[in-house]
């Protein structure tokens, strides 16, 4: 079943901490966003293999966007 | 000899001095500790340049940084065009998706009063203690605009206070929040907002600007731009009027702003036992305007199942956006993936606009 | 009389501090109040959630 990582809130995407096919465990850091000139990481909601990265560094997402989905 | 009685060293007074190391200090925080540096810098070196002997610079109606002085600041010129440039930076989306966070804008002026009946009881005059108690705003423009009206031989003083305590907010606030909430509470997750459209933004920058100016008539030169700014933002269609409002006419009003504010500190307004007083009352102010709004955010808890994160009440003191990080980071720290920024962002706009009107109530009650 | 006259002036300072609290709150919440009211007219008429928007409609016909 594979789960999707949303965007917390809106901001910049400042780098990406995970590939497709990578293997990661629950609250790992997905990647980073900036949002207030602050830089808020984003954790991985639950363990799996990382089935898609939907954005790249410098996107603009909004909340609920979808950034990641996790296959587990 | 014209030249030697023209000399500058023989004008030196030990005063001046001691004012070179204040703006020093200044200049040195905003460089090396990034310290509000777009203001702290030129105040700094403002405070230097006007405690040398023989410029003129401050000489009424000639002196350069006397014009400054007088055309942007006593002119109640410069705090409202920086009001503007801040208007157009702000999204009122985090607001408008949870009206009643506005209330915990209201609460944070509570040290405001706090402070203006305490800097009484220190001996200041009313109107100096309304401009030592707008500290606990933690907005300084407002300070500054009310201050050169009721208080300007204490303006320097008050500016500086506000800046450097805003600078240190992530200092001050954090260990008052913790001590007044629990784990639990500060774990707290709040519900999700709902999108705001355009729409209701636009009509929100008109609505509020009419609402607080017909309430409180005396805030408007503050309000008015500030709403302007927010309208150019929203409105999309004057990108090139917003670009200006946030960034060329905003630093030009810095400059002007930070070197007349500098101006008028000199030795002998600056060195004397009360301005002690007035950085104590300040940082006071501070700690119990973020107690005030921690405070309330509980007592609202009490009345509702769609629980609060206390800990952005702490962010209704203005300091945007640097008091809603503050909340944001002290979640974090028991839930990291708890993300506090964009619900503290309401309370902290709230923040501005209630210290505003708090400001505008003192205005047209002590300027006659 | 230098004391009477001291602790008058003391008084009407007290006062007219008090006077200001009291105008000051009342102010800062009249207007958090109006603000708070009008995001909710806002976020009925003009928001995109539309079950407000509807279930307020449906009680005008």
């Amino acid at each position: 079943m594979a789960e999707e990582v949303l965007a917390p809130l809106a901001g910049k995407v400042l780098s990406v901490a995970v590939t497709v096919g990578e293997l990661i465990e629950e609250d790992a850091e997905v990647l980073v966003l900036e949002a207030m000139k602050m830089e808020t990481v984003v954790y991985a909601s639950c363990a799996g293999t990382v089935s898609g990265v939907v954005v790249k560094v410098g996107d603009q997402v909004e909340e609920d966007d979808v950034l990641v989905s996790i296959e587990n | 000899m014209p030249f030697l009685d023209q000399l500058g060293f023989l004008s030196l007074t030990p005063g001046m001095v001691v004012m070179w190391g204040v703006g020093l200090t200044l200049i040195y925080l905003a460089i090396n500790r990034e310290y509000e540096p777009l203001l702290l810098l030129p105040i700094g070196f403002g405070i230097m340049v006007a405690n040398l002997p023989l410029t003129g610079l401050m000489a009424p109606s000639e002196g350069l940084l006397w014009r400054f002085y007088h055309y942007g600041v006593e002119w109640e010129v410069a705090p409202p065009l920086i009001f503007l440039g801040l208007g157009a930076h702000t999204d009122f989306g985090p607001l408008l998706s949870q009206p009643r966070l506005v209330f915990l804008g209201a609460a944070a002026q509570g040290g405001v009063y706090i402070t203006f009946f305490a800097a009484q009881a220190f001996g200041f005059t009313l109107k100096e203690a309304a401009s030592i108690g707008i500290i606990g705003g933690a907005d300084g423009p407002t300070t500054i605009f009310l201050a050169s009206q009721l208080a300007p031989h204490l303006l320097g003083t008050c500016a500086v206070a506000a800046y450097s305590y805003m600078a240190l907010v992530p200092v001050i606030q954090p260990p008052i929040m913790r001590l007044l909430t629990s784990e639990q509470e500060r774990a707290i997750r709040m519900r999700r907002t709902r999108k705001v459209e355009t729409r209701e933004k636009l009509v929100f920058a008109v609505v509020a600007a009419m609402l607080i100016v017909l309430l409180v008539p005396a805030s408007a030169p503050l309000i008015v731009m500030f709403m302007l700014g927010n309208l150019f933002r929203e409105s999309k269609v004057v990108e090139r009027l917003t670009e200006t409002a946030q960034n060329a006419l905003m630093n030009i009003v810095i400059i002007v702003l930070g070197l007349g504010v500098g101006a008028t500190m000199e030795a002998s307004t600056f060195l004397r036992t009360d301005v002690l007083f007035i950085f104590v009352l300040g940082l006071f102010a501070f700690a119990a305007s973020t107690a005030s709004g921690v405070l309330l955010a509980k007592l609202m808890n009490v009345f509702t199942d769609d629980k609060i994160n206390p800990l952005v009440g702490a962010a209704g003191v203005s300091a945007v956006p640097m008091a809603a990080r503050v909340a944001h980071k002290v979640a974090a720290e028991v839930d990291k993936k708890n993300y506090l920024l964009m619900f503290a962002m309401g309370p902290n706009l709230a923040g501005v606009i209630g210290t505003v009107i708090a400001a505008g109530i003192f205005l047209a009650m002590l300027q006659q | 009389m230098i004391v009477e006259a001291r602790n008058l002036k003391a008084r009407v300072l007290l006062e007219t501090s008090i006077n200001l609290f009291v105008n000051g709150a009342l102010g800062v919440l009249t207007g958090i109040a109006l603000l708070y009211l009008a995001m909710k007219v806002l976020a009925i008429t003009l928001g995109r959630d539309h079950s407000y928007h509807l279930s307020s409609k449906s009680k005008t016909h």
